[in-house]
């Protein structure tokens, strides 16, 4: 009798899994099919995709001066407890001398990297805001350099090298990039700061010289763009400006590059 | 034919092979709570430190932060149309997240049993089905019984049948009891079910390009009976898989071995050779299905879902015909 009782349960549980598990494996598979094979028509796809978002033709914006942040988590504005960045920063202050309303456009990504900054470029209703662009800001370089700083001592050298190399020669094709649809624009590079000024003779403060004068000999190439450097900024004032991770600016820190790269803006 | 279903369901119940398994599970999955419940408080003081803020705790704020951001992000003009959808999925779970005062940043038993499934489907579940199936019949050859079982009045076939039968009755079993096993644990250790969040599924990445046109949301409970079939049917192909080695050898170990040597091994090799296209065509590497919906490609490429799937269904029908084939005609000399 409870061997029946055992075994009848053991049955209900496995028809009611299997019935559940049924219709489960169905929807795995319509799903995974319809992702996984994009030569399928969208039709497959299971019911109820996402909702169609108000297709509201947004206008390209013509007028007023239009920002652009490209690049890192520094564009992004990571740390700024506000949110803002530098980028919002500059926006605003250019608001005050500006008679025409300023706009920003903010493609920062979090740890992007250079080469991925290229990938981006190939957007084409990205590039159309390149062209429409008045100013242009690109934080960009510092994942590069510090990819090379996480490898074992004895490769640093060599990887180095070839990072600076490659870093190199990705800015120059975003330059040549954003030139080709703009050559009016004024680009403006922040360079990059240092998280050890403490130890002079530190490997990693002679790569991140070399890194930043190599931007800036790049740049000079182009005669609207410069380098804004953040190396001197930070250099006495690191506990001042640095957020609690460590690596970002905070509010203060992201002030200070703002009120620098206002002071570069040419009228 | 009931009956001896029901007569080899309940010889591996005496065998004690599921309490086993559950204790394994008990362990494993009670390692794999405590580890995760470590890793969301690094987290979140890693979060805290990156948003600025001292802790995660007002973890509102740090979402309509986030919230504002992307919303900044999908009015920019210069996005294109599939870079906003994807913004808009995320909006869509943060706004969840606020509005059903759910911390992200928590872990709930939803996302735990899902989690657990992704990650044991590929070796995990397979060892424990080998612990279950391996012996089902070369245990019968080593301790003589299948004399007994053949001189009954019974084809062959249908012996082996009833095992089958048996077999996928069990796997059900297991894979329920690791759902009831995480749940428990994980409701101990999180508190929170979150069986109405949304999960992000479809994403599809053609080339380098993520293309977001298939991302939906869908909600954990749907995701989980996705998950969780999977996990069935992968238990039933490697079911079937041990179930034609313990036809073929006499040896319980020797089938328990091979079955997974050639799981590991099969894993490895599509490491080494990841070129060689019949490596697609191993049943260990298309065992990830659940990969092909949560969105995490990195498997081997020209694997897709569908693929995957009748290369699996192939093995499991293959072997199966193997197993009844040798099983019906061979001598028993045991």
């Amino acid at each position: 009798m409870k061997r029946n009782m055992v075994w009848y349960g053991i049955l209900f549980i496995f028809f009611a899994g299997l019935i559940s598990f049924v219709i489960g494996f169905y929807n795995a598979l319509s799903i995974g099919i319809a992702v996984t094979q994009p030569s399928e028509p969208v039709s497959s796809a299971p019911a109820d995709p996402l909702p169609e978002r108000p297709k509201e033709e947004k206008t390209i914006p013509t007028e007023g001066v239009q920002i652009m942040a490209l690049g890192d988590s520094l564009a992004r504005g990571t740390g700024d407890p506000e949110g803002d960045g530098f980028a919002e920063r500059v926006a605003r202050g250019l608001e005050e001398r500006v008679a025409e309303p300023v706009t920003l456009y903010n493609f920062a990504v979090e740890g992007m990297r250079s080469e991925a900054l290229i990938t981006q470029l190939d957007d084409e209703q990205m590039m159309q805001g390149i062209k429409n662009a008045r100013y242009i800001l690109v934080s960009i370089g510092g994942n590069d350099l510090r990819a090379v700083g996480r490898l074992p001592l004895v490769q640093q050298d060599q990887a180095f090298e070839e990072s600076l190399r490659v870093y190199l020669v990705n800015l120059q094709q975003v330059i040549e990039e954003m030139r080709s649809v703009n050559e009016e624009a004024v680009i403006l590079f922040i360079g990059l700061y240092n998280l050890n000024y403490s130890n002079p003779y530190a490997q990693e403060t002679a790569y991140l010289l070399e890194w930043n004068y190599g931007t800036q000999q790049l740049l000079e190439t182009d005669d609207r763009s410069q380098l804004i450097p953040t190396y001197d900024l930070f250099q006495f004032k690191l506990g001042q400006y640095l957020s609690f991770d460590g690596l970002h600016p905070n509010a203060a820190g992201y002030e200070a590059i703002a009120q620098r790269i206002l002071e570069n803006l040419p009228e | 034919m009931g009956k001896l279903i029901e007569n080899e369901v309940m010889k591996i119940l005496y065998k004690k092979r599921l309490q086993v398994i559950a204790a394994i599970l008990l362990v494993l999955i009670g390692l794999f709570a405590y580890g995760e419940n470590y890793t969301i408080n690094r987290t979140q003081e890693r979060v805290a430190q990156r948003m600025g803020v001292e802790s995660a705790e007002n973890w509102q704020n740090l979402i309509e932060q986030q919230l504002i951001d992307l919303e900044r992000r999908m009015n920019n003009p210069y996005i294109s149309q599939e870079g906003i959808a994807s913004l808009q999925v995320r909006a869509e779970q943060l706004q969840f997240y606020l509005d059903n005062e759910v911390n992200p940043l928590n872990s709930s038993v939803a996302r735990f049993m899902g989690r657990f499934m992704e990650q044991s489907v590929f070796l995990f579940l397979p060892l424990l089905i080998i612990l279950l199936a391996g012996d089902m019949v070369s245990g019968e050859v080593n301790t003589g019984t299948i004399k007994l079982i053949l001189t009954r009045p019974v084809t062959r076939w249908k012996i082996l049948f009833s095992k089958l039968v048996a077999l996928v009755i069990l796997e059900m079993l297991v894979i329920l009891l690791i759902a009831l096993i995480s749940a428990v644990i994980s409701l101990v250790v999180f508190r929170y079910g979150g069986f109405g969040e949304p999960v992000i599924v479809g994403f599809q990445a053609t080339g380098s390009q993520l293309d977001t046109s298939l991302v939906r949301t869908i909600p954990q409970w749907q995701y989980l009976m996705m998950v969780y079939a999977i996990g069935y049917f992968v238990a039933f192909v490697i079911g079937c898989l041990s179930l034609m080695v313990s036809v073929l050898v006499q040896s319980t170990s020797v089938s328990i071995g091979i079955m997974m040597s050639s799981l590991i091994g099969g894993s490895f090799l599509s490491f080494f050779m990841e070129d060689w296209v019949i490596t697609r065509y191993l049943y260990t590497v298309n065992l990830n299905l659940t990969a092909y919906i949560s969105g995490s490609f990195q498997i081997v490429e020209g694997l897709n879902m569908l693929f995957s799937t009748t290369v699996l269904l192939g093995w499991a029908l293959g072997s199966l015909a193997i197993g009844f084939v040798v099983f019906t005609r061979k001598d028993v000399l045991a």
